[in-house]
């Protein structure tokens, strides 16, 4: 979180990304290396039922500076920095804060198969593997409820990356990296795969594992993400199991997104968690795509990770396509939750207006 | 008279075959379309390996070089032919494919040349380049030509 006093040395930040946007080569052009922007800008309503209150605002989202290149034959650099507006809801200050997404080295040391090290998403799902932070390329407004309670999104680590092999296009990524508390001692693993049976379409499966020492600490999830609603600060083991489904570039758009959890402590063993989203878009003419979706998470009175919690919502949307390069998403969802007696989440609705571009 | 008629009628047959069969070798990709590259692997490829080249399916050539593509590619439409011939979709969602596959970081960017002068140009310049040229009214170079066979996809 910065202070009045950092605000100056953020504009400096802001006027250099800035600089760097626009005097270095676009994506698609000429040179080495390119440069490229994304960001979004959004308006939200929000309406608690049981409070009759109503909240309403603009915010500034995401601003991304994404850099790539190769670097000679073999190897080749890819950079994502990001500054964001964040409110601190413990001492309610607020202020920009800048943070490295993706900073890795990738050598590609045969065909299709690569090596890369450095920060780097991890491949638990589609979503994770292919939006990363740019909302440009979002099918809604905001990610599954997953990445707030489940999913490491980042890695700092090694990887092993296949892709594009044989007729199926079989992928494959196994990677090793620092742990979701931060705990060097004990490393997360990843193991991923993924077929392409036909364009636009990819259906991936993964594994997660990571001992936790301190169950307080989160580390390498979103910023928004939290522990629904555990005190645990104890040991225990964690296991996330994805499976996704993708389905674009045809007129029926399909994202389905399904993660499991298994935690497992001395004192009360197995716990499970579900959560499970859902896209269905029709895409006109590249243009105008109409959507549903449909969102929800359980986890177990036993799940010391996250203690017990449960939420759905599901919505309808559009996306109105001015360019590949901006995009307009009308949003409007219902939150509730279907189990009452497993600690709920509270019922509102959400409507939310979101411009999302990429300069390139 | 009848011994000589049916040889040229076998082989008029086996002609016309030929010519409409899978097993013909035919120079362009489209017959607005054609295919150039410098450095890389083989000088013929069939539809579907040069449709698998271009989607960016492929990092690096057998040779060691990085595979690089360069498109005829702007607003016109000719890039619009470009762009359903051999992608299946239109302008937007060519540049929207390619914005989303270079921002997961699996392949190098593409290069969008103005016309196919342009192309040749940086084809010429760089090992491992491959080209894509539309209504060219030349000949492109010997050296720089991929000639596309239509016998396995």
């Amino acid at each position: 979180m910065l202070t009045n006093s950092n605000s100056i040395d953020m504009k400096i930040i802001y006027i250099v990304l800035f600089i760097i946007i626009f005097c270095t080569p676009p994506l698609f052009s000429q040179n080495n290396y390119q440069v490229s922007g994304f960001g979004h800008i959004e308006h939200e309503f929000e309406y608690f039922e049981a409070d009759e209150e109503m909240e309403i605002g603009w915010a500034l989202g995401e601003q991304s500076l994404f850099v790539s290149g190769g670097i000679g034959k073999k190897f080749s650099y890819l950079g994502e920095f990001a500054i964001n507006y964040t409110i601190n809801e413990h001492d309610h200050t607020s202020g920009f804060a800048t943070s490295v997404r993706r900073a890795r080295i990738k050598y590609n040391y045969f065909g299709n198969h690569s090596v890369i090290i450095g920060q780097m998403h991890t491949p638990v799902n589609y979503w994770n593997d292919v939006y990363y932070h740019a909302r440009i390329f979002f099918p809604t407004t905001d990610r599954p409820l997953s990445f707030a309670y489940l999913l490491p999104v980042h890695s700092l680590g090694i990887r092993a990356q296949g892709q594009n092999l044989g007729k199926l296009n079989f992928g494959y990524d196994i990677q090793t990296g620092n742990s979701l508390e931060g705990d060097e001692l004990n490393p997360a693993f990843i193991g991923a795969v993924h077929i392409k049976p036909t364009d636009g379409m990819r259906i991936g499966a993964s594994f997660y594992y990571n001992h936790i020492t301190d169950n307080s600490k989160v580390h390498h999830m979103h910023e928004e993400a939290h522990l629904a609603s555990s005190d645990y600060e104890g040991a225990l083991d964690y296991h996330l199991i994805c499976f996704s489904f993708a389905r674009f570039e045809k007129p029926l758009e399909i994202l389905n997104e399904f993660s499991t959890t298994l935690t497992r402590t001395d004192s009360l063993g197995m716990a499970q968690s579900y959560s499970n989203y859902l896209y269905l878009g029709y895409n006109i003419k590249d243009r105008f795509t109409p959507y549903v979706n449909c969102d929800f998470i359980q986890s177990g009175n036993n799940d010391l990770r996250n203690g017990p919690f449960n939420q759905i919502k599901y919505g309808v949307g559009y996306k109105h396509e001015f360019s590949p390069a901006l995009n307009l998403k009308l949003q409007v969802e219902r939150y509730t939750s279907f189990n009452k007696t497993n600690n709920p989440a509270p019922n509102y609705y959400e409507f939310t207006m979101q411009f999302s571009y990429a300069i390139y | 008279m009848q011994s000589i008629k049916r040889p040229i009628s076998v082989i008029v047959f086996v002609g016309l075959l030929l010519l409409t069969s899978n097993f013909a070798i035919c120079q362009n990709y489209t017959s607005r379309i054609s295919i150039v590259g410098n450095s890389i692997d083989n000088k013929t490829y069939t539809v579907g390996e040069v449709q698998s080249i271009l989607k960016g399916k492929i990092n690096n050539w057998k040779n060691g070089n990085r595979v690089l593509i360069v498109l005829r590619f702007n607003e016109d439409r000719k890039s619009e032919y470009l762009a359903r011939e051999i992608y299946n979709k239109s302008i937007n969602g060519v540049k929207k494919y390619w914005l989303g596959l270079v921002f997961q970081g699996r392949t190098d960017a593409p290069i969008f040349a103005a016309d196919n002068e342009e192309v040749l140009r940086l084809l010429k310049k760089r090992k491992g380049a491959i080209g894509v040229l539309v209504d060219y009214k030349n000949t492109p170079p010997p050296e720089l030509t991929v000639k596309i066979s239509k016998s396995r996809q």
